[in-house]
């Protein structure tokens, strides 16, 4: 029931003005057909002493009606079925098949956006893969991008190999979803279709398939990932998140027993000059990172709200990835027993931001309420800000990327009509970088001066933070003390990433503890 | 060689033999009045290509993007700001040799001042392209200059690219004006030489009506002292000022107090590099070898192992305080030089800046045209990849290892770079054959017996 695109009949209308007949089409056919039911279906059962109309509107407006539908059955825990689960044994190699986190079974394998969502453990992006253990990848004698012929009896399929820490050894994961040969100009041909080694008996059988024969082949195939790969054993690098206090965790019971454990060495940072007093609102972020699951949704939502455009496989390689967001993946421990930890990373918006100040052009620059800027008109692209941001979260528009992807497919019609009108659409050769969602703030913002009202910070929700399904990422006014930021970042888990550099970044992270019976990380 | 060039209690002769002003004259301009030889049309027919793959490179870049190079996120600066520190490098010799080397009354460097000017100018002129091509849009430059405009829209001061704006213009404007103001004597010798209706009126424009009078010879003497004058200062400072793009910054491997002296001594050093290499074919190709000596050479030689050495404690000094500062970062980025992906560049860099100049310490390799020229090469090589160290190695692997990334130049920056040489030797190949290579007047001042002397 959206509004015709074009000279076009949605699939519902035209079925029922062929039901009710020659010349009964209008535009809102459906639309009064459907209203017509829920009155005589659903409205019954509710019992309000409402008009229909008003239940109408208001289950629009909440989007959810909540109906009596509880069942008679027993739906207790049963814990003695568990006895009943016997463990399965394979022989050989075991593939798992699974669908894939963000294009589904593929259905949506035509968007460019999941496609370049990074997995949340690999970091690969517009690709599946056999993803093997250390262990079972030198049993196999592959590397990375090495490719693997995997044989069943039902089918065989080469895979790009990709060597995951923390796989179960002799077990390969491969996501379905791909290899659509026939799903549009962006998601045909992407990655390697495996629903081919499914038993063609039972397509809604296990997925859990033992007794594969798995051998090399020739060849080479690049998966493109957006985040480096290191050696979990190379000291060199080896926990530099943990050492440079990037990432920052406990564990419970050492908070526990000192809650302050986080603050004990005091830095003293100072400034060479008068810093600047924010007396009004000031915007800041906070993210919990005992909630965030590093599931991307932030990132997707970002992309959607702000119009970061998508910019294909070779050029993630290239390191040219446009999102505004991204979910930092770090391991520490062992290739066999790896501990992940996942940092949303975003601008943070600094009050000392080393990217304002080597702009030669004031291209960016800071808010009175402590946004930092771009302005995009003004950006000459010398890129220095990006290369002078500790964080490195600027992005900036290497080709006009929306004619650059899959021949223009993101400006031709009526793709280009998903733009949000309220976010300028960037072109070739300016940086650009988050927002704090800038346009949100203002339509808060334009609303308060038109009731009188003195703006609240909790009245704007950024889209990562609307996006999260965890409730992760907090957003508002830090210099309101009632506000959940303000006590976000007056917590003792709280801390900031790269303190040291004095930046004065305004996102602040939460520690995160882990509940290992143990005051020691390691 | 004389054997009085080994012996360091006495001056050396400037200019080799006694020779008559007349045919110094000769000597100098006759490049200008014979037609181009065979090795010349060669010579600039492979300038010239090279040019064009640049002006190739250069056209595709402003048509499709800068997507064509290989920058990313995170290194955002690549081959770009390489080239054109390394150029900017190369035209340090220039100012040097003619003004701090004059107000030091250094009488040797007047057979080669002239060529080293030149090449200072066609170098910044190389080095200016890179900072225009760089930027996304490079059809907003004027952005970067303080124009009054109706929005009051101003530049950013505190960013250092708007100091290299203005110190790099400066830099070329002022090093153009000497060496102006040095050729106008010649000019007038050329315009009384020649016989050709075209040329006298060309000569006769830009000679401004000079006289040789006393009285024409007294002010240009003290306009070039006091231009001399200006210029030294813009020598040391405008290679601080380039230095200052990464010591302002806050990232690691960049933000290093020592870059000012150690950028401007490695400044020196490529610049002496090439005016040592390319004077090789000049005094060669044109019958110099009595006025660009051997022992000029051995001079610039001794200037490249000084300047060498003091790059070599400047690196020595960085690995030092890195360890010293005990900053986690910092001794990561070090480390990562000379072990990480860009190890190789590191030690190329170390070898050819460090290693092999050191061989100048030999009196015979200090002498030797063909050894000379290697390690010419060689530094310039270093020097080169010394910028590539700095720019990709620290921004590779800066604060986040999340966002590590790695950078590789396409065929486009290497097009680029190409064409900036192609540029560059394609304007020396122009000026050696219309103007005199060396200062006229000036060699004529130096030859023995050219001064009144209490001897």
């Amino acid at each position: 029931m959206i509004a015709p695109l074009y000279d076009t009949r949605q699939k519902e209308a035209v079925l029922l003005s062929w039901i009710q007949g020659k010349d009964s089409y209008k535009e809102t056919i459906y639309h009064e057909y459907l209203m017509a039911h829920w009155e005589k279906t659903l409205f019954p059962s509710f019992n309000t002493r409402t008009e229909f109309k008003t239940f109408w509107y208001s289950a629009l407006h909440d989007g959810v009606i909540t109906l009596d539908e509880r069942g008679n059955g027993d739906y207790r825990f049963k814990g003695e079925a568990l006895a009943s689960v016997v463990p399965a044994s394979f022989q050989g190699y075991v593939v798992g098949l699974t669908q894939s986190y963000y294009i589904g079974d593929g259905a949506f394998a035509n968007n460019g956006w999941l496609q370049e969502l990074p997995h949340p453990i690999s970091k690969v992006v517009w690709d599946n893969y056999a993803s093997l253990s250390t262990k079972t990848a030198k049993d196999l004698g592959v590397d990375m991008n090495d490719r693997i012929e995997i044989t069943l009896p039902q089918g065989k399929q080469i895979v790009p190999v990709f060597i995951q820490p923390g796989q179960a050894d002799g077990y390969i994961s491969i996501e379905l979803g791909y290899g659509r040969t026939n799903a549009g100009p962006i998601g045909s041909d992407v990655g390697v279709d495996v629903n081919v080694l499914l038993p063609k008996s039972s397509l809604t059988g296990s997925r859990i398939l033992g007794g594969a024969t798995v051998a090399k082949v020739a060849g080479t195939y690049v998966l493109s990932t957006t985040q480096e790969h290191h050696s979990l054993d190379d000291t060199f690098v080896k926990d530099l998140h943990l050492k440079r206090e990037v990432v920052r965790e406990g564990t419970l019971l050492q908070y526990e027993k000192d809650p302050n454990f986080l603050h004990h060495e005091k830095r003293e940072l100072f400034s060479i000059h008068t810093e600047v007093e924010y007396k009004g609102v000031k915007w800041a972020m906070a993210i919990d990172l005992n909630k965030c699951i590093g599931c991307n949704a932030c990132v997707a939502g970002c992309n959607v709200e702000n119009n970061v455009p998508v910019v294909g496989k070779e050029q993630v390689a290239k390191g040219r990835e446009m999102q505004w967001i991204r979910i930092d993946r770090y391991y520490s421990g062992t290739a066999d027993a790896p501990v992940a930890s996942h940092q949303p990373m975003l601008c943070q918006h600094c009050d000392q931001a080393p990217c304002e100040n080597v702009c030669p052009v004031v291209a960016t620059n800071h808010s009175p309420d402590g946004l930092n800027q771009m302005v995009y008109n003004r950006c000459v692209g010398t890129k220095y800000c990006s290369n002078n941001c500790p964080y490195k979260v600027r992005r900036f528009n290497f080709f006009n990327w929306r004619d650059h992807v899959a021949e223009g497919y993101y400006e031709q019609e009526p793709v280009n009509l998903m733009h949000n009108p309220e976010v300028t659409v960037r072109s070739r050769g300016v940086m650009e970088k988050c927002t704090f969602c800038v346009q949100r703030i203002m339509e808060v913002r334009e609303r308060a001066v038109e009731q009188g009202i003195p703006l609240k910070g909790s009245d704007v929700k950024t889209a990562c933070q609307d996006a999260c399904p965890a409730t992760a990422i907090v957003f508002g006014d830090m210099n309101d003390p009632d506000s959940e930021v303000a006590a976000y970042r007056k917590h003792n888990l709280g801390y900031h990433v790269l303190e040291e550099t004095n930046a004065r970044p305004n996102v602040t992270y939460l520690a995160k503890l882990r509940n290992i019976h143990s005051e020691n990380l390691t | 060689m004389s054997t009085a060039a080994t012996d360091y209690t006495r001056e050396f002769p400037v200019v080799e033999g006694r020779p008559k002003a007349a045919e110094l004259d000769a000597t100098i301009a006759a490049p200008l009045d014979q037609f181009p030889s065979r090795v010349w049309w060669i010579a600039i027919s492979i300038t010239l290509s090279f040019l064009s793959i640049g002006a190739f490179c250069i056209g595709m870049t402003l048509y499709e993007g800068l997507g064509l190079w290989g920058v990313n996120q995170p290194v955002s600066w690549g081959f770009d700001i390489v080239n054109f520190v390394f150029w900017i490098g190369i035209g340090h010799a220039g100012t040097l040799i003619s003004a701090i080397l004059f107000l030091l009354r250094q009488r040797w460097r007047t057979g080669i001042a002239r060529f080293a000017e030149a090449m200072t100018i066609f170098a910044v002129m190389c080095a200016g392209l890179f900072p225009l091509l760089h930027t996304g849009r490079q059809w907003l430059p004027m952005y970067l200059t303080p124009y009054p405009n109706q929005h009051g829209l101003w530049v950013n001061f505190t960013s250092p690219l708007v100091w290299d704006v203005f110190a790099v213009s400066t830099y070329f404007i002022v090093s153009a004006v000497f060496w102006y103001v040095g050729l106008i004597p010649d000019l007038a010798t050329l315009r009384d030489r020649t016989t050709s209706k075209i040329k006298k009126t060309i000569y006769s424009v830009f000679s401004l009506g000079w006289r040789h009078s006393n009285r024409h010879w007294q002010h240009y003497e003290r306009a070039y002292l006091i231009l001399a004058g200006f210029a030294t200062p813009l020598v040391l400072s405008v290679h601080t000022i380039v230095s200052f793009d990464f010591a302002v910054s806050v990232i690691p491997g960049w933000h290093t107090t020592v870059f000012p002296p150690y950028f401007v001594a490695g400044a020196v050093f490529s610049g002496f590099a090439m005016v040592q290499n390319v004077l090789i074919f000049v005094r060669q190709a044109f019958n110099l070898k009595h006025i660009i000596t051997l022992d000029h050479l051995e001079k610039m030689n001794k200037v490249m192992i000084v300047t060498g050495s003091m790059v070599g404690y400047a690196y020595a000094m960085e690995l030092f305080i890195a360890w010293y500062g005990g900053n986690q970062f910092e001794r990561f980025v070090f480390l990562n030089r000379a072990l990480g992906p860009y190890a190789w560049a590191y030690w190329t860099m170390v070898s050819c800046n460090v290693i092999f100049p050191q061989l100048f310490w030999f009196k015979k390799i200090r002498r030797s045209i063909p050894a000379m020229f290697a390690i010419g090469i060689l530094v310039n090589i270093g020097m080169w990849f010394e910028r590539f160290v700095i720019v990709v190695t620290s921004l590779s692997r800066d604060f986040l290892p999340s966002s590590w990334g790695h950078y590789t130049p396409t065929l486009y920056d290497a097009g680029i770079l190409l064409g900036s040489f192609g540029l560059f030797f394609t304007l020396i190949l122009i000026f050696v054959r219309v103007l005199p290579v060396v200062s006229i007047s000036e060699v004529k001042g130096v030859i023995e017996g050219g001064q009144p002397s209490h001897r």
